[in-house]
């Protein structure tokens, strides 16, 4: 079975767009069904990251960590499966 | 849209905090409420009408902040990611409040005998002002990461970063609104009248005119979305 890598991606305190670029950046570099990690204290950057990872067709899902702290997960989806 | 393993990575990071104790906040909420409800009864003992329009800041920051909603990533987002969700909302936004707005000048005139000084809102001169003006703003909002109010909420929530946007966006108001006020005014205002759209082509017209022009902005939205890819 191919090992599948957990990345984790710090973007707390940090106002958009810097957590969306940040994990672009990520995702390029990670490989198909890899799992990132992004924890970010900015409520409006989950409807940034939501939108455009969507449109790239990767899968996610968040949960409010602590108190205004949210963690987003993204799947990463090979674009030519 | 979610999968098994995110729903796994889920339920592992919910388990592993809550081995960690976060003080409860609901306090500070309840106190808030008690403070606002005790300016609210001032005011309504007063017969002030900032008893109406106080909650209804209130409201409205509770929605900006609950939606996500952002004005600065409405703009700021299809040229930089290709997105136009909130540009969207946005255009919907107004072209809600065209109708509203319409409704209450309307109300209010006696149309073919009203001053552009009585119309609801506030009505100014457009002119290099409004694009320098605009210009300075925009750069100013996608650098600060927030608007007017999407730096207050954001103070609100307890952003730190923020905070220092605010202080700035203070100072910039009073430098450029209230220091430098008589200079934009000489340079740009004076002498030029506020356009108003009903006094050149009637009142159905402008309202027709502005709701499609609105409603091409809307679908030119969507269809850049499609069509941009970053």
């Amino acid at each position: 079975m191919k090992t599948m890598k957990e990345e984790f991606l710090d973007c707390m305190h940090e106002a958009c767009p810097i957590p969306l670029i940040k994990a672009s950046k990520k995702l390029q570099k990670m490989k198909a069904k890899d799992l990132l990690i992004m924890k970010t204290d900015h409520n409006c950057s989950i409807t940034n990251v939501i939108e455009w990872v969507d449109k790239q067709g990767h899968k996610m899902d968040y949960i409010e960590i602590g108190r205004g702290e949210w963690e987003i997960y993204i799947e990463k989806v090979d674009s030519h499966e | 849209m979610t999968s098994e393993r995110i729903e796994a990575l889920k339920k592992r990071r919910q388990e592993e905090m809550k081995a960690i104790k976060t003080r409860d906040q609901s306090p500070y909420g309840w106190t808030l409420l008690i403070i606002v409800l005790g300016i609210v009864s001032v005011l309504f003992i007063n017969q002030s009408h900032y008893m109406w329009v106080f909650p209804l800041g209130i409201l409205i920051g509770f929605t900006l902040e609950r939606s996500r909603f952002c004005f600065t990533a409405s703009i700021r987002n299809p040229l930089t990611l290709g997105t136009t969700k909130l540009l969207q909302a946005v255009i919907l936004a107004l072209m809600v409040s065209t109708v509203f707005f319409f409704i209450l000048q309307v109300l209010t005139l006696d149309i073919g005998n009203f001053l552009i000084s009585e119309v609801p809102g506030t009505l100014r001169p457009i002119g290099w002002n409004t694009v320098i003006g605009g210009s300075l703003f925009g750069v100013g909002m996608v650098i600060a990461g927030g608007c007017a109010s999407g730096t207050l909420v954001r103070v609100g929530e307890g952003f730190t970063l923020q905070m220092v946007v605010l202080m700035a966006f203070i100072a910039g108001a009073l430098l450029a609104g209230v220091f430098h006020y008589s200079f934009w005014y000489d340079s740009f205002i004076e002498g030029r009248e506020a356009i108003y759209l009903p006094n050149i082509i009637g009142f159905i017209p402008a309202l027709l005119l502005q709701l499609t022009v609105l409603g091409l902005l809307y679908a030119g939205a969507r269809k850049f979305a499609k069509r941009k890819n970053i």
